[in-house]
């Protein structure tokens, strides 16, 4: 699946443009990960790709289909959105990650979607929690869920916000491997937003590097350089250079 | 203001409450999994597929016309639509596959056993059932009221 965004500008009503200019491509099997301060527009971006916003000029074209012209249900089966923050209700963690197979359920859920939320819940190491209700557990295990509501939505697309925020050590790379493992085995297109450059450099095969609302760089491992980490955060670094990979290091 | 009453009701009037209130009840159960998803945040149901707004408009006028269409035949008769989804989600959690039929079906249990009460109470005399209803419902509501102050 291949996603392309072309000079995509997002404003809120009567006001002035939040994006501007956005170009990106990303190809099947590819990972690419949003970078920038806070407040830069990152989620927006996210938000105007699976159509939660509309944008004001510009395509979104994911396989060469403009996402204008699908219905929300069809977007639903091609993309899969993780946003920061979820509301919570008495339901138990089996009930809410079969809650992605949402778009492909007509009256009720059928065999194949309760084997695939198992699926999706054994390899999350969810399974012990599987019987609780999401009221009662934890920041990190909630943010497991939504990842695992995600994938059992068994998207081509991938919009990931912020997935590893609540996470310790150990979870966010079982939860990045676990990702990007899944979109290596099937053919996925995966867009993260992600403040951890280091956890991003070490998963991600692109970048996008935000600043006042416009692309400031994009490429590969070669854009994290020190020079365009201080432009756009604004904090001198050393980028050094850790068995094979580049390590940022805030001075 | 008058306080309703079960007795009132014809086997007419039953007739026309059920043609309108069951092909009500089964669309709110068909759109289940979409409260569901409205559950989990705005932005996840959409993300889902949901059509966020329209699910909210719509549900809000089909339960004022079933409410509409039963006050204006049978009167007032509050706080069973407080109470019930209440006491539901109590026992089954927010999960609406369960909470609808089963707030219909308490629902329908409540005002059934607050009728008897209200007419066997102080028999020969019968209370509004009205009354009984709003004898358990008040004090949820001023319940419902303190804790949400309190968040």
């Amino acid at each position: 699946m291949k996603l392309k965004v072309r000079d995509v500008e997002f404003a809120y009503k009567n006001s002035k443009a939040v994006l501007e200019d956005i170009q990106m491509n990303v190809e099947a099997n590819e990972v690419l990960t949003i970078l920038g301060p806070n407040g830069v527009g990152k989620t927006t971006l996210l938000k105007c790709i699976n159509g939660l916003l509309k944008v004001r000029n510009g395509t979104i074209m994911i396989d060469g289909e403009a996402l204008r012209s699908m219905n929300r249900v069809e977007v639903a089966k091609r993309i899969g959105y993780v946003p920061q923050r979820a509301d919570v209700s008495q339901i138990t963690v089996f009930d809410s990650v079969l809650l992605g197979r949402k778009p492909h359920i007509t009256w009720d859920v059928s065999k194949k979607d309760i084997k695939i939320a198992k699926d999706v819940i054994n390899r999350l190491g969810l399974n012990e929690l599987r019987l609780k209700y999401i009221n009662e557990i934890s920041g990190g295990e909630l943010q497991k869920v939504q990842i695992a509501r995600a994938l059992v939505q068994e998207p081509k697309v991938l919009l990931l916000d912020e997935p590893t925020s609540s996470l310790d050590l150990c979870n966010q790379h079982h939860i990045m491997s676990t990702l990007v493992d899944v979109v290596r085995r099937k053919d996925l297109t995966a867009i993260m937003t992600l403040h951890d450059i280091n956890l991003a450099l070490r998963y991600s095969d692109k970048f996008i590097m935000l600043k006042e609302g416009t692309v400031f760089a994009a490429g590969g491992h070669e854009v994290i350089t020190s020079e365009n980490i201080e432009a756009v955060y604004d904090l001198p670094v050393n980028v050094a250079n850790y068995m094979g990979r580049p390590i940022i290091i805030p001075l | 203001m008058t306080f309703g009453d079960l007795s009132r009701i014809t086997w007419d009037n039953l007739i026309l409450i059920a043609v309108v209130s069951l092909p009500v009840l089964i669309y709110f159960i068909y759109n289940r999994w979409n409260y569901n998803a409205i559950d989990a945040g705005i932005d996840t149901a959409s993300s889902l597929g949901v059509n966020v707004n329209r699910h909210i408009i719509v549900g809000m006028v089909l339960s004022s016309l079933i409410a509409a269409l039963i006050v204006s035949l049978m009167g007032v008769i509050g706080f069973v639509g407080l109470l019930a989804p209440h006491m539901v989600r109590r026992v089954v959690g927010s999960d609406h596959r369960f909470v609808i039929p089963a707030s219909a079906l308490v629902g329908a249990l409540i005002l059934l056993v607050s009728d008897t009460m209200a007419r066997t109470i102080i028999s020969p005399l019968v209370l509004p059932v009205g009354v009984i209803t709003a004898f358990m419902g008040g004090p949820l509501f001023l319940a419902i009221l303190i804790r949400g102050y309190r968040k």
